[in-house]
Protein backbone atom coordinates (compact mmCIF):
# COMPACT_ATOMS: atom_id res chain seq x y z
CA UNK A 1 0.00 0.00 0.00
CA UNK A 2 1.30 3.72 -0.89
CA UNK A 3 2.35 5.64 1.76
CA UNK A 4 -0.34 8.21 0.60
CA UNK A 5 -3.19 5.53 0.61
CA UNK A 6 -2.05 4.37 4.03
CA UNK A 7 -2.34 8.22 5.51
CA UNK A 8 -5.77 8.47 3.88
CA UNK A 9 -6.78 5.56 5.58
CA UNK A 10 -5.87 6.96 8.80
CA UNK A 11 -7.85 10.32 8.73
CA UNK A 12 -10.92 8.14 8.30
CA UNK A 13 -12.45 6.81 11.51
CA UNK A 14 -13.60 2.80 11.29
CA UNK A 15 -16.79 3.37 10.94
CA UNK A 16 -16.58 4.84 7.97
CA UNK A 17 -13.69 3.81 6.56
CA UNK A 18 -15.03 0.74 4.72
CA UNK A 19 -17.97 2.47 2.91
CA UNK A 20 -15.80 5.91 2.09
CA UNK A 21 -12.76 4.50 1.54
CA UNK A 22 -13.59 1.58 -0.79
CA UNK A 23 -14.80 3.98 -3.09
CA UNK A 24 -16.65 0.94 -4.98
CA UNK A 25 -20.13 1.02 -2.61
CA UNK A 26 -20.30 4.64 -3.07
CA UNK A 27 -19.12 5.50 -6.57
CA UNK A 28 -22.34 4.15 -8.23
CA UNK A 29 -24.83 5.92 -5.72
CA UNK A 30 -23.20 9.16 -4.78
CA UNK A 31 -22.49 11.42 -7.22
CA UNK A 32 -21.91 15.66 -6.41
CA UNK A 33 -22.56 18.43 -8.92
CA UNK A 34 -20.63 21.69 -8.08
CA UNK A 35 -22.33 25.02 -9.47
CA UNK A 36 -19.32 27.88 -10.16
CA UNK A 37 -15.54 26.39 -10.11
CA UNK A 38 -14.57 30.01 -7.95
CA UNK A 39 -13.01 30.24 -4.30
CA UNK A 40 -15.73 28.35 -2.88
CA UNK A 41 -16.79 25.78 -5.64
CA UNK A 42 -13.29 24.29 -6.37
CA UNK A 43 -12.17 24.05 -3.22
CA UNK A 44 -15.34 21.71 -2.75
CA UNK A 45 -14.61 19.89 -5.59
CA UNK A 46 -10.96 18.85 -4.60
CA UNK A 47 -11.47 18.28 -0.71
CA UNK A 48 -14.76 16.08 -1.76
CA UNK A 49 -12.38 13.76 -3.94
CA UNK A 50 -9.53 14.17 -1.73
CA UNK A 51 -11.16 13.07 1.51
CA UNK A 52 -13.68 10.58 0.09
CA UNK A 53 -10.18 8.91 -1.46
CA UNK A 54 -12.10 9.37 -5.07
CA UNK A 55 -15.17 7.66 -3.54
CA UNK A 56 -17.76 10.75 -4.46
CA UNK A 57 -18.05 11.32 -7.92
CA UNK A 58 -17.67 14.82 -8.50
CA UNK A 59 -18.91 16.94 -11.87
CA UNK A 60 -17.94 20.83 -11.15
CA UNK A 61 -19.91 22.85 -13.83
CA UNK A 62 -18.78 26.67 -14.56
CA UNK A 63 -19.41 28.97 -17.72
CA UNK A 64 -16.01 29.96 -18.10
CA UNK A 65 -13.22 27.40 -19.12
CA UNK A 66 -10.96 29.01 -16.07
CA UNK A 67 -11.68 31.36 -13.00
CA UNK A 68 -10.28 34.82 -12.78
CA UNK A 69 -9.43 35.75 -9.01
CA UNK A 70 -10.97 38.99 -7.63
CA UNK A 71 -8.24 38.22 -4.80
CA UNK A 72 -5.07 40.77 -6.00
CA UNK A 73 -6.97 42.04 -9.20
CA UNK A 74 -6.13 45.62 -7.48
CA UNK A 75 -2.76 44.77 -8.62
CA UNK A 76 -3.76 44.75 -12.48
CA UNK A 77 -5.16 48.17 -11.73
CA UNK A 78 -1.52 49.48 -11.27
CA UNK A 79 -0.19 47.21 -13.64
CA UNK A 80 1.93 44.74 -11.01
CA UNK A 81 -0.06 41.91 -12.38
CA UNK A 82 -2.12 40.76 -15.67
CA UNK A 83 -5.19 38.47 -15.67
CA UNK A 84 -3.32 35.85 -16.77
CA UNK A 85 -1.17 35.93 -13.74
CA UNK A 86 -4.94 35.54 -11.66
CA UNK A 87 -6.29 32.90 -14.46
CA UNK A 88 -6.35 29.40 -13.07
CA UNK A 89 -8.13 26.49 -15.44
CA UNK A 90 -9.40 23.26 -13.81
CA UNK A 91 -6.99 20.91 -15.44
CA UNK A 92 -5.38 19.82 -11.78
CA UNK A 93 -8.52 19.21 -10.14
CA UNK A 94 -9.92 17.02 -13.29
CA UNK A 95 -5.59 15.11 -13.57
CA UNK A 96 -5.20 14.82 -10.33
CA UNK A 97 -8.03 15.09 -8.14
CA UNK A 98 -10.45 13.02 -10.82
CA UNK A 99 -13.09 16.00 -10.86
CA UNK A 100 -15.34 15.57 -14.03
CA UNK A 101 -15.03 19.26 -15.82
CA UNK A 102 -18.17 20.24 -17.47
CA UNK A 103 -18.15 24.11 -19.34
CA UNK A 104 -21.45 25.89 -19.65
CA UNK A 105 -23.87 28.06 -17.50
CA UNK A 106 -25.84 26.23 -15.23
CA UNK A 107 -29.83 28.00 -14.98
CA UNK A 108 -31.68 25.89 -13.39
CA UNK A 109 -31.53 24.30 -9.76
CA UNK A 110 -33.73 21.76 -8.14
CA UNK A 111 -32.70 19.04 -5.45
CA UNK A 112 -31.13 16.00 -7.45
CA UNK A 113 -30.77 18.32 -10.55
CA UNK A 114 -28.97 20.66 -12.37
CA UNK A 115 -30.11 22.40 -15.59
CA UNK A 116 -27.53 23.15 -18.04
CA UNK A 117 -28.41 26.50 -20.44
CA UNK A 118 -27.78 23.70 -23.63
CA UNK A 119 -30.90 21.91 -21.82
CA UNK A 120 -28.38 19.21 -20.00
CA UNK A 121 -29.40 17.30 -17.84
CA UNK A 122 -27.16 16.80 -14.91
CA UNK A 123 -28.85 14.07 -11.96
CA UNK A 124 -27.25 13.25 -8.54
CA UNK A 125 -27.78 13.00 -4.82
CA UNK A 126 -26.25 16.25 -3.64
CA UNK A 127 -25.86 19.79 -5.61
CA UNK A 128 -23.67 22.65 -4.16
CA UNK A 129 -23.77 25.88 -5.92
CA UNK A 130 -20.97 28.61 -5.40
CA UNK A 131 -22.12 31.28 -7.93
CA UNK A 132 -20.63 34.19 -6.11
CA UNK A 133 -22.81 37.41 -6.42
CA UNK A 134 -24.39 39.65 -8.94
CA UNK A 135 -25.13 43.42 -8.59
CA UNK A 136 -28.80 45.37 -8.03
CA UNK A 137 -29.43 47.46 -11.55
CA UNK A 138 -28.93 51.37 -11.56
CA UNK A 139 -30.85 53.13 -13.56
CA UNK A 140 -28.61 54.26 -16.43
CA UNK A 141 -25.77 52.29 -15.39
CA UNK A 142 -23.76 50.06 -18.17
CA UNK A 143 -21.27 48.35 -16.61
CA UNK A 144 -19.49 48.17 -20.18
CA UNK A 145 -19.06 52.03 -19.84
CA UNK A 146 -18.66 52.27 -16.45
CA UNK A 147 -17.14 49.41 -15.09
CA UNK A 148 -17.85 47.77 -11.35
CA UNK A 149 -14.09 45.33 -11.98
CA UNK A 150 -15.66 43.59 -9.13
CA UNK A 151 -15.77 40.28 -10.72
CA UNK A 152 -12.68 40.20 -12.31
CA UNK A 153 -11.70 39.55 -16.03
CA UNK A 154 -12.71 42.01 -18.79
CA UNK A 155 -14.20 44.22 -16.15
CA UNK A 156 -10.49 44.55 -14.22
CA UNK A 157 -8.91 45.52 -17.56
CA UNK A 158 -11.76 48.08 -18.51
CA UNK A 159 -11.01 49.91 -15.56
CA UNK A 160 -6.88 49.78 -16.09
CA UNK A 161 -7.33 50.90 -19.51
CA UNK A 162 -9.49 53.33 -18.57
CA UNK A 163 -7.48 54.79 -15.27
CA UNK A 164 -4.44 54.54 -17.72
CA UNK A 165 -5.97 57.06 -20.99
CA UNK A 166 -9.01 58.65 -19.60
CA UNK A 167 -7.13 60.21 -16.46
CA UNK A 168 -5.40 63.58 -17.36
CA UNK A 169 -1.55 64.09 -15.97
CA UNK A 170 -3.03 66.03 -13.13
CA UNK A 171 -5.82 67.61 -11.78
CA UNK A 172 -7.78 64.44 -12.73
CA UNK A 173 -11.10 63.05 -10.63
CA UNK A 174 -11.65 59.14 -10.27
CA UNK A 175 -15.19 58.33 -8.47
CA UNK A 176 -15.74 55.00 -6.82
CA UNK A 177 -19.19 53.86 -4.77
CA UNK A 178 -18.94 51.38 -2.43
CA UNK A 179 -22.48 49.26 -1.93
CA UNK A 180 -24.06 48.77 1.49
CA UNK A 181 -22.62 45.93 3.25
CA UNK A 182 -22.73 42.92 3.16
CA UNK A 183 -20.45 43.05 0.09
CA UNK A 184 -17.66 40.99 -1.06
CA UNK A 185 -13.97 41.80 0.37
CA UNK A 186 -14.84 44.38 3.06
CA UNK A 187 -11.45 45.97 3.13
CA UNK A 188 -11.37 46.20 -0.46
CA UNK A 189 -13.29 49.04 -1.79
CA UNK A 190 -10.70 51.31 0.72
CA UNK A 191 -7.78 49.37 -0.66
CA UNK A 192 -8.82 50.49 -4.61
CA UNK A 193 -9.10 53.90 -3.54
CA UNK A 194 -6.11 53.94 -1.66
CA UNK A 195 -4.22 52.34 -4.99
CA UNK A 196 -5.28 54.28 -7.01
CA UNK A 197 -4.11 57.89 -4.91
CA UNK A 198 -1.30 55.74 -5.28
CA UNK A 199 -1.13 55.36 -8.62
CA UNK A 200 -2.43 58.89 -9.63
CA UNK A 201 0.12 60.42 -7.42
CA UNK A 202 2.97 59.41 -9.38
CA UNK A 203 1.16 60.68 -12.51
CA UNK A 204 0.93 64.03 -11.51
CA UNK A 205 -0.32 66.53 -9.16
CA UNK A 206 -3.81 68.06 -7.81
CA UNK A 207 -5.46 64.44 -8.31
CA UNK A 208 -8.71 63.61 -6.78
CA UNK A 209 -10.31 60.02 -5.74
CA UNK A 210 -13.81 60.76 -4.50
CA UNK A 211 -15.20 57.96 -2.55
CA UNK A 212 -19.06 57.81 -1.89
CA UNK A 213 -19.41 55.06 0.50
CA UNK A 214 -23.40 54.07 0.91
CA UNK A 215 -21.86 52.63 4.64
CA UNK A 216 -21.67 55.16 7.23
CA UNK A 217 -18.50 54.37 8.05
CA UNK A 218 -15.13 52.56 6.63
CA UNK A 219 -16.46 48.32 6.92
CA UNK A 220 -12.73 46.71 7.52
CA UNK A 221 -9.42 47.98 9.17
CA UNK A 222 -10.66 51.32 10.06
CA UNK A 223 -7.65 52.25 11.74
CA UNK A 224 -5.39 51.78 8.68
CA UNK A 225 -7.38 53.43 6.01
CA UNK A 226 -8.33 56.03 8.38
CA UNK A 227 -4.51 56.69 8.52
CA UNK A 228 -4.22 56.62 5.10
CA UNK A 229 -6.81 58.12 3.96
CA UNK A 230 -6.24 61.44 6.24
CA UNK A 231 -2.67 61.14 6.22
CA UNK A 232 -0.84 59.49 3.43
CA UNK A 233 -3.30 60.60 0.86
CA UNK A 234 -5.23 63.34 2.70
CA UNK A 235 -4.74 65.21 -0.29
CA UNK A 236 -6.14 63.19 -2.97
CA UNK A 237 -8.48 61.30 -1.20
CA UNK A 238 -11.92 62.19 -0.45
CA UNK A 239 -14.16 59.96 1.41
CA UNK A 240 -17.40 60.66 1.89
CA UNK A 241 -19.70 57.99 3.80
CA UNK A 242 -23.39 57.62 4.03
CA UNK A 243 -23.65 58.39 0.42
CA UNK A 244 -26.02 56.22 -1.73
CA UNK A 245 -25.89 56.47 -5.74
CA UNK A 246 -29.54 57.24 -7.39
CA UNK A 247 -28.76 56.31 -10.71
CA UNK A 248 -25.80 57.41 -13.42
CA UNK A 249 -24.96 58.80 -16.68
CA UNK A 250 -23.26 56.55 -17.88
CA UNK A 251 -21.57 58.49 -21.34
CA UNK A 252 -21.19 61.94 -19.14
CA UNK A 253 -19.81 59.96 -16.40
CA UNK A 254 -21.48 61.40 -13.73
CA UNK A 255 -23.17 59.81 -10.69
CA UNK A 256 -26.07 61.40 -9.10
CA UNK A 257 -26.48 60.74 -5.39
CA UNK A 258 -29.45 59.96 -3.44
CA UNK A 259 -29.38 63.51 -2.32
CA UNK A 260 -29.77 64.92 -5.34
CA UNK A 261 -25.61 66.04 -6.06
CA UNK A 262 -23.94 65.03 -9.67
CA UNK A 263 -20.42 63.83 -9.28
CA UNK A 264 -18.82 63.74 -12.17
CA UNK A 265 -15.37 61.96 -12.63
CA UNK A 266 -12.85 61.36 -15.37
CA UNK A 267 -13.14 57.90 -14.93
CA UNK A 268 -15.88 56.34 -12.74
CA UNK A 269 -15.98 53.17 -11.19
CA UNK A 270 -19.40 52.04 -9.70
CA UNK A 271 -20.10 48.79 -7.58
CA UNK A 272 -23.51 48.39 -7.21
CA UNK A 273 -25.54 46.78 -4.71
CA UNK A 274 -24.89 42.70 -4.34
CA UNK A 275 -26.79 39.64 -4.02
CA UNK A 276 -26.86 36.06 -4.43
CA UNK A 277 -26.94 35.57 -8.33
CA UNK A 278 -30.79 35.30 -10.13
CA UNK A 279 -30.12 31.74 -10.96
CA UNK A 280 -30.46 31.45 -6.58
CA UNK A 281 -33.27 33.37 -6.71
CA UNK A 282 -35.26 32.01 -9.47
CA UNK A 283 -34.44 28.29 -7.93
CA UNK A 284 -35.94 29.21 -4.59
CA UNK A 285 -32.62 29.18 -2.42
CA UNK A 286 -33.33 32.93 -0.93
CA UNK A 287 -36.55 32.46 0.19
CA UNK A 288 -37.41 36.53 -1.05
CA UNK A 289 -34.39 37.41 0.51
CA UNK A 290 -30.87 39.01 -0.58
CA UNK A 291 -28.63 35.62 0.12
CA UNK A 292 -29.50 31.91 0.88
CA UNK A 293 -29.42 31.23 4.18
CA UNK A 294 -27.76 27.46 5.09
CA UNK A 295 -27.09 25.37 8.16
CA UNK A 296 -23.75 26.14 8.70
CA UNK A 297 -22.99 22.91 10.00
CA UNK A 298 -23.11 21.66 6.20
CA UNK A 299 -23.98 24.38 4.32
CA UNK A 300 -26.78 22.83 3.40
CA UNK A 301 -29.92 25.25 2.15
CA UNK A 302 -32.67 26.32 5.07
CA UNK A 303 -34.97 26.11 1.82
CA UNK A 304 -34.29 22.99 -0.36
CA UNK A 305 -32.83 19.68 1.33
CA UNK A 306 -29.79 18.26 -0.46
CA UNK A 307 -29.11 21.69 -2.54
CA UNK A 308 -25.95 23.50 -0.44
CA UNK A 309 -24.41 26.93 -1.08
CA UNK A 310 -21.18 28.07 -0.09
CA UNK A 311 -19.23 30.95 -0.35
CA UNK A 312 -20.48 34.73 -1.18
CA UNK A 313 -23.98 33.66 -2.23
CA UNK A 314 -25.28 32.37 1.38
CA UNK A 315 -26.74 34.54 3.69
CA UNK A 316 -24.59 33.69 7.15
CA UNK A 317 -22.86 36.80 8.36
CA UNK A 318 -19.57 35.54 8.21
CA UNK A 319 -17.53 38.11 5.64
CA UNK A 320 -17.43 37.70 1.78
CA UNK A 321 -14.07 36.34 1.51
CA UNK A 322 -12.06 33.49 -0.96
CA UNK A 323 -9.87 32.92 2.10
CA UNK A 324 -13.45 32.44 3.58
CA UNK A 325 -15.39 30.78 1.08
CA UNK A 326 -12.36 27.98 0.51
CA UNK A 327 -12.90 27.56 4.46
CA UNK A 328 -16.64 26.85 4.34
CA UNK A 329 -16.23 24.83 1.60
CA UNK A 330 -14.16 22.58 3.78
CA UNK A 331 -16.77 22.12 6.18
CA UNK A 332 -19.00 21.34 3.30
CA UNK A 333 -17.01 18.76 1.90
CA UNK A 334 -17.03 17.01 5.75
CA UNK A 335 -20.55 17.29 4.87
CA UNK A 336 -21.29 15.68 2.27
CA UNK A 337 -18.84 12.85 2.89
CA UNK A 338 -20.54 11.78 6.00
CA UNK A 339 -24.12 12.02 4.87
CA UNK A 340 -22.65 9.73 2.10
CA UNK A 341 -21.61 7.73 4.45
CA UNK A 342 -24.45 7.32 6.53
CA UNK A 343 -22.93 9.52 9.74
CA UNK A 344 -23.93 12.36 11.51
CA UNK A 345 -22.77 15.44 10.42
CA UNK A 346 -23.75 16.82 13.90
CA UNK A 347 -22.40 14.88 16.63
CA UNK A 348 -21.10 17.11 19.44
CA UNK A 349 -17.36 16.14 18.60
CA UNK A 350 -18.10 17.41 15.38
CA UNK A 351 -20.30 20.87 16.22
CA UNK A 352 -17.47 21.72 18.57
CA UNK A 353 -15.18 21.93 16.38
CA UNK A 354 -16.68 23.71 13.28
CA UNK A 355 -14.60 26.92 12.74
CA UNK A 356 -13.64 29.22 9.78
CA UNK A 357 -11.22 31.92 8.95
CA UNK A 358 -10.76 34.94 6.74
CA UNK A 359 -7.67 36.74 5.76
CA UNK A 360 -7.24 39.86 3.65
CA UNK A 361 -3.68 41.17 2.63
CA UNK A 362 -4.67 44.74 1.34
CA UNK A 363 -1.84 46.47 -0.58
CA UNK A 364 -1.82 50.69 0.78
CA UNK A 365 1.27 51.77 -2.21
CA UNK A 366 2.29 49.91 -4.59
CA UNK A 367 5.25 47.97 -2.34
CA UNK A 368 3.46 48.25 1.21
CA UNK A 369 0.31 46.31 2.64
CA UNK A 370 -1.51 45.55 5.35
CA UNK A 371 -3.85 42.71 6.49
CA UNK A 372 -6.76 41.69 8.54
CA UNK A 373 -7.50 37.84 9.95
CA UNK A 374 -10.38 36.60 11.85
CA UNK A 375 -11.88 33.36 13.30
CA UNK A 376 -15.28 32.41 13.31
CA UNK A 377 -16.55 29.18 15.47
CA UNK A 378 -19.93 27.53 15.84
CA UNK A 379 -22.06 28.65 18.96
CA UNK A 380 -23.44 25.40 19.24
CA UNK A 381 -26.88 26.89 21.01
CA UNK A 382 -27.97 29.51 18.42
CA UNK A 383 -26.06 27.29 15.64
CA UNK A 384 -24.72 30.47 14.01
CA UNK A 385 -21.11 30.82 13.26
CA UNK A 386 -19.69 34.12 15.37
CA UNK A 387 -16.63 35.78 15.51
CA UNK A 388 -14.14 35.01 18.15
CA UNK A 389 -13.45 38.74 19.24
CA UNK A 390 -10.03 38.07 20.40
CA UNK A 391 -8.89 36.95 17.20
CA UNK A 392 -9.91 39.57 15.03
CA UNK A 393 -6.89 41.50 13.91
CA UNK A 394 -5.33 44.33 12.01
CA UNK A 395 -1.90 45.23 10.73
CA UNK A 396 -0.29 47.81 13.45
CA UNK A 397 1.09 49.05 9.89
CA UNK A 398 1.82 48.47 6.57
CA UNK A 399 4.91 47.96 5.28
CA UNK A 400 7.05 45.97 2.83
CA UNK A 401 7.09 42.47 4.78
CA UNK A 402 3.41 42.04 4.87
CA UNK A 403 3.27 42.97 1.42
CA UNK A 404 5.71 40.09 0.49
CA UNK A 405 4.03 37.93 2.75
CA UNK A 406 0.81 38.95 0.47
CA UNK A 407 2.34 36.80 -2.47
CA UNK A 408 3.08 33.45 -0.10
CA UNK A 409 -0.63 34.05 1.32
CA UNK A 410 -2.05 34.24 -2.23
CA UNK A 411 -0.28 31.52 -3.52
CA UNK A 412 -1.07 29.29 -0.79
CA UNK A 413 -4.32 30.26 -1.28
CA UNK A 414 -4.92 29.59 -4.70
CA UNK A 415 -3.03 26.00 -4.53
CA UNK A 416 -4.98 24.91 -1.38
CA UNK A 417 -8.51 25.98 -4.27
CA UNK A 418 -7.58 24.84 -7.65
CA UNK A 419 -4.08 22.53 -7.75
CA UNK B 1 15.89 28.26 23.85
CA UNK B 2 17.30 25.25 22.92
CA UNK B 3 16.29 22.70 19.84
CA UNK B 4 16.39 19.70 22.98
CA UNK B 5 15.40 21.94 26.11
CA UNK B 6 12.59 22.74 23.36
CA UNK B 7 11.48 19.14 22.46
CA UNK B 8 11.78 18.20 26.43
CA UNK B 9 9.13 20.59 26.89
CA UNK B 10 7.34 19.37 24.30
CA UNK B 11 6.93 15.99 25.39
CA UNK B 12 5.94 17.26 28.83
CA UNK B 13 3.46 19.13 27.16
CA UNK B 14 2.34 16.34 25.67
CA UNK B 15 2.34 14.19 28.27
CA UNK B 16 0.07 16.52 30.41
CA UNK B 17 -2.34 16.53 27.53
CA UNK B 18 -5.61 14.67 28.48
CA UNK B 19 -5.75 11.22 26.12
CA UNK B 20 -2.69 12.16 24.16
CA UNK B 21 -1.02 9.02 25.52
CA UNK B 22 -3.52 6.94 24.39
CA UNK B 23 -4.82 7.05 20.85
CA UNK B 24 -6.68 4.39 21.20
CA UNK B 25 -9.29 6.17 23.23
CA UNK B 26 -11.91 7.31 20.29
CA UNK B 27 -11.30 10.50 18.75
CA UNK B 28 -12.93 11.32 15.32
CA UNK B 29 -10.05 11.53 13.08
CA UNK B 30 -12.07 13.65 10.48
CA UNK B 31 -13.37 16.32 12.65
CA UNK B 32 -9.40 16.69 13.59
CA UNK B 33 -8.78 16.89 9.43
CA UNK B 34 -11.73 19.56 9.22
CA UNK B 35 -10.41 21.48 12.01
CA UNK B 36 -6.64 21.25 10.73
CA UNK B 37 -7.79 21.98 7.00
CA UNK B 38 -8.49 25.29 8.19
CA UNK B 39 -4.60 26.06 8.32
CA UNK B 40 -4.15 25.13 4.35
CA UNK B 41 -4.99 28.41 3.03
CA UNK B 42 -2.06 29.33 4.16
CA UNK B 43 0.27 26.31 5.11
CA UNK B 44 -0.51 24.59 1.95
CA UNK B 45 -2.77 21.17 1.22
CA UNK B 46 -2.39 19.15 4.01
CA UNK B 47 -0.02 21.63 5.43
CA UNK B 48 3.06 21.65 2.84
CA UNK B 49 3.10 24.97 2.18
CA UNK B 50 4.66 27.01 -1.28
CA UNK B 51 6.56 29.87 -0.87
CA UNK B 52 8.16 31.66 2.59
CA UNK B 53 5.14 30.06 4.73
CA UNK B 54 6.28 27.24 7.00
CA UNK B 55 5.48 23.46 6.61
CA UNK B 56 3.22 22.42 9.52
CA UNK B 57 2.88 18.29 8.31
CA UNK B 58 5.08 15.80 10.27
CA UNK B 59 5.92 18.60 12.97
CA UNK B 60 5.95 16.97 16.59
CA UNK B 61 2.48 17.76 17.98
CA UNK B 62 4.52 18.58 21.05
CA UNK B 63 6.16 21.50 19.47
CA UNK B 64 2.59 22.94 17.22
CA UNK B 65 1.26 22.50 20.69
CA UNK B 66 3.86 24.78 22.51
CA UNK B 67 4.23 27.33 19.55
CA UNK B 68 0.71 27.96 19.24
CA UNK B 69 -0.23 28.33 22.31
CA UNK B 70 3.33 31.06 22.63
CA UNK B 71 1.24 32.36 19.66
CA UNK B 72 -2.13 32.77 21.71
CA UNK B 73 -0.29 33.91 25.12
CA UNK B 74 1.32 37.08 23.46
CA UNK B 75 0.23 40.18 25.05
CA UNK B 76 -0.10 42.23 22.27
CA UNK B 77 -0.68 40.01 19.32
CA UNK B 78 1.44 41.94 16.47
CA UNK B 79 1.07 38.93 13.80
CA UNK B 80 -1.68 37.52 12.03
CA UNK B 81 -0.83 33.98 13.66
CA UNK B 82 -0.91 35.60 16.97
CA UNK B 83 -4.35 36.84 16.38
CA UNK B 84 -5.17 32.84 14.32
CA UNK B 85 -3.91 31.48 17.37
CA UNK B 86 -6.47 33.47 19.87
CA UNK B 87 -9.36 31.40 17.69
CA UNK B 88 -9.09 27.84 18.90
CA UNK B 89 -9.41 26.33 22.27
CA UNK B 90 -6.63 24.55 23.62
CA UNK B 91 -8.33 21.27 22.89
CA UNK B 92 -8.89 22.52 19.57
CA UNK B 93 -4.71 23.36 19.05
CA UNK B 94 -4.21 20.13 20.75
CA UNK B 95 -6.74 18.21 17.97
CA UNK B 96 -4.80 20.34 15.22
CA UNK B 97 -1.35 19.57 16.67
CA UNK B 98 -2.01 15.75 16.84
CA UNK B 99 -3.48 15.72 13.17
CA UNK B 100 -0.19 17.25 11.35
CA UNK B 101 2.11 15.78 13.25
CA UNK B 102 0.70 12.62 12.08
CA UNK B 103 1.35 13.47 8.64
CA UNK B 104 4.98 12.20 6.70
CA UNK B 105 7.27 15.45 7.07
CA UNK B 106 7.67 15.56 3.25
CA UNK B 107 5.03 16.00 0.88
CA UNK B 108 4.68 12.57 -0.78
CA UNK B 109 4.25 14.00 -3.74
CA UNK B 110 7.45 15.82 -3.64
CA UNK B 111 9.19 12.84 -2.61
CA UNK B 112 8.24 10.81 -5.35
CA UNK B 113 9.96 13.63 -7.21
CA UNK B 114 6.84 14.76 -9.36
CA UNK B 115 7.16 18.22 -10.10
CA UNK B 116 4.16 20.26 -8.63
CA UNK B 117 1.85 20.35 -10.92
CA UNK B 118 0.11 23.57 -12.13
CA UNK B 119 2.49 26.16 -10.84
CA UNK B 120 0.75 28.91 -9.26
CA UNK B 121 3.88 31.45 -8.46
CA UNK B 122 2.40 34.43 -9.71
CA UNK B 123 4.00 37.18 -8.06
CA UNK B 124 7.96 36.69 -9.27
CA UNK B 125 7.26 37.18 -13.02
CA UNK B 126 4.69 39.65 -11.71
CA UNK B 127 6.85 41.63 -10.14
CA UNK B 128 9.63 42.13 -12.28
CA UNK B 129 7.51 43.26 -15.31
CA UNK B 130 6.09 45.76 -12.82
CA UNK B 131 9.56 46.83 -11.61
CA UNK B 132 10.65 47.22 -15.00
CA UNK B 133 7.48 49.35 -15.98
CA UNK B 134 7.82 51.29 -12.65
CA UNK B 135 10.99 52.18 -13.37
CA UNK B 136 10.03 53.32 -16.83
CA UNK B 137 7.29 55.57 -14.82
CA UNK B 138 9.78 56.75 -12.21
CA UNK B 139 12.13 58.20 -15.20
CA UNK B 140 9.42 59.90 -16.60
CA UNK B 141 8.28 60.97 -13.35
CA UNK B 142 11.48 63.06 -12.85
CA UNK B 143 11.63 64.60 -16.12
CA UNK B 144 7.93 65.74 -15.40
CA UNK B 145 9.40 67.04 -11.72
CA UNK B 146 12.16 69.31 -13.54
CA UNK B 147 9.79 70.52 -15.99
CA UNK B 148 7.44 71.40 -13.00
CA UNK B 149 10.01 72.66 -10.80
CA UNK B 150 11.59 75.02 -13.38
CA UNK B 151 8.13 76.55 -13.86
CA UNK B 152 6.92 76.84 -10.60
CA UNK B 153 9.04 76.73 -7.44
CA UNK B 154 6.99 75.36 -4.56
CA UNK B 155 7.71 72.49 -2.98
CA UNK B 156 6.36 69.30 -4.08
CA UNK B 157 4.84 68.29 -0.59
CA UNK B 158 3.15 64.70 -1.40
CA UNK B 159 5.30 62.25 -0.26
CA UNK B 160 5.26 64.32 3.40
CA UNK B 161 3.07 61.67 5.04
CA UNK B 162 4.93 58.77 3.52
CA UNK B 163 5.93 56.72 7.21
C1 LIG C 1 -10.93 43.63 -5.75
C2 LIG C 1 -11.20 42.45 -4.86
C3 LIG C 1 -10.24 42.04 -3.95
C4 LIG C 1 -10.46 40.94 -3.14
N1 LIG C 1 -9.49 40.59 -2.24
C5 LIG C 1 -9.68 39.53 -1.42
C6 LIG C 1 -8.69 39.15 -0.46
O1 LIG C 1 -7.65 39.77 -0.31
N2 LIG C 1 -8.93 38.05 0.31
C7 LIG C 1 -10.06 37.33 0.19
O2 LIG C 1 -10.20 36.32 0.90
N3 LIG C 1 -11.06 37.69 -0.67
C8 LIG C 1 -10.89 38.76 -1.48
N4 LIG C 1 -11.89 39.13 -2.37
C9 LIG C 1 -13.20 38.45 -2.31
C10 LIG C 1 -13.25 37.14 -3.09
O3 LIG C 1 -12.83 37.34 -4.41
C11 LIG C 1 -14.66 36.56 -3.09
O4 LIG C 1 -15.18 36.57 -1.79
C12 LIG C 1 -14.63 35.12 -3.60
O5 LIG C 1 -14.28 35.12 -4.96
C13 LIG C 1 -15.95 34.40 -3.39
O6 LIG C 1 -15.87 33.08 -3.86
P1 LIG C 1 -17.13 32.33 -4.48
O7 LIG C 1 -16.65 30.97 -4.83
O8 LIG C 1 -18.30 32.48 -3.60
O9 LIG C 1 -17.47 33.15 -5.81
P2 LIG C 1 -16.55 33.39 -7.08
O10 LIG C 1 -15.12 33.23 -6.71
O11 LIG C 1 -17.00 34.63 -7.70
O12 LIG C 1 -16.90 32.18 -8.06
C14 LIG C 1 -18.13 32.03 -8.69
C15 LIG C 1 -17.95 31.11 -9.90
O13 LIG C 1 -19.24 30.71 -10.36
C16 LIG C 1 -19.30 30.76 -11.76
N5 LIG C 1 -20.71 30.96 -12.14
C17 LIG C 1 -21.51 31.99 -11.78
N6 LIG C 1 -22.75 31.82 -12.26
C18 LIG C 1 -22.74 30.65 -12.94
C19 LIG C 1 -23.74 29.92 -13.65
N7 LIG C 1 -25.01 30.36 -13.76
N8 LIG C 1 -23.38 28.74 -14.23
C20 LIG C 1 -22.10 28.28 -14.13
N9 LIG C 1 -21.14 28.92 -13.47
C21 LIG C 1 -21.45 30.08 -12.87
C22 LIG C 1 -18.38 31.92 -12.13
O14 LIG C 1 -17.92 31.79 -13.46
C23 LIG C 1 -17.28 31.80 -11.09
O15 LIG C 1 -16.20 31.00 -11.55
C24 LIG C 1 -11.68 40.22 -3.22
C25 LIG C 1 -12.65 40.62 -4.14
C26 LIG C 1 -12.41 41.73 -4.95
C27 LIG C 1 -13.47 42.14 -5.93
Amino acid sequence: MSLKRRTILQMIPATAALSVVSGQSMAASHHVVVVGGGFAGATVAKYLRMWSNGGIDVTLVDKNSRHVSCIMSNLVLNGQLQLGDLSFDYSTLQDKYGVRIVQGGVRRIAAGMVELESGDLHECDYVVVATGISFDDIPGLDSRKIPHAWIAGEQTNLLRDQIREDMPRDNGTFVMTIPRAPYRCPPGPYERACLLADILRRRGDGHRVVVLDANDRIQAERTTFERAFYGLYRDIIDYRASVSVASVNSDERIVTTVAGENVHGDVVNVIPRHGAPGLLVESGLTGGGRWAPVNPTTYESSLIPGVYVVGDSQATAQPKSGHMANSQAKVCADAIIRAAAGLSTQNRERLANITTNSACFSPITATEASWLTAVFRLNTETRAMELVPESLGEAHDWNSENYSAMFDWSENLFADTFR
Amino acid sequence: MTQSKRRLSGIAILLSLPFAASPALAEDETVNRLLASQCAQCHGTNGYARGDFEDIAGEEAGDLFEDLSDMKGEDRPENIMDHQALGYSDEQIRRIARYYASLPEDDPERQAGSEREGEVEIERAGEHEYEREYEREYEREDEHEDEREREEHDDDERDEDDD
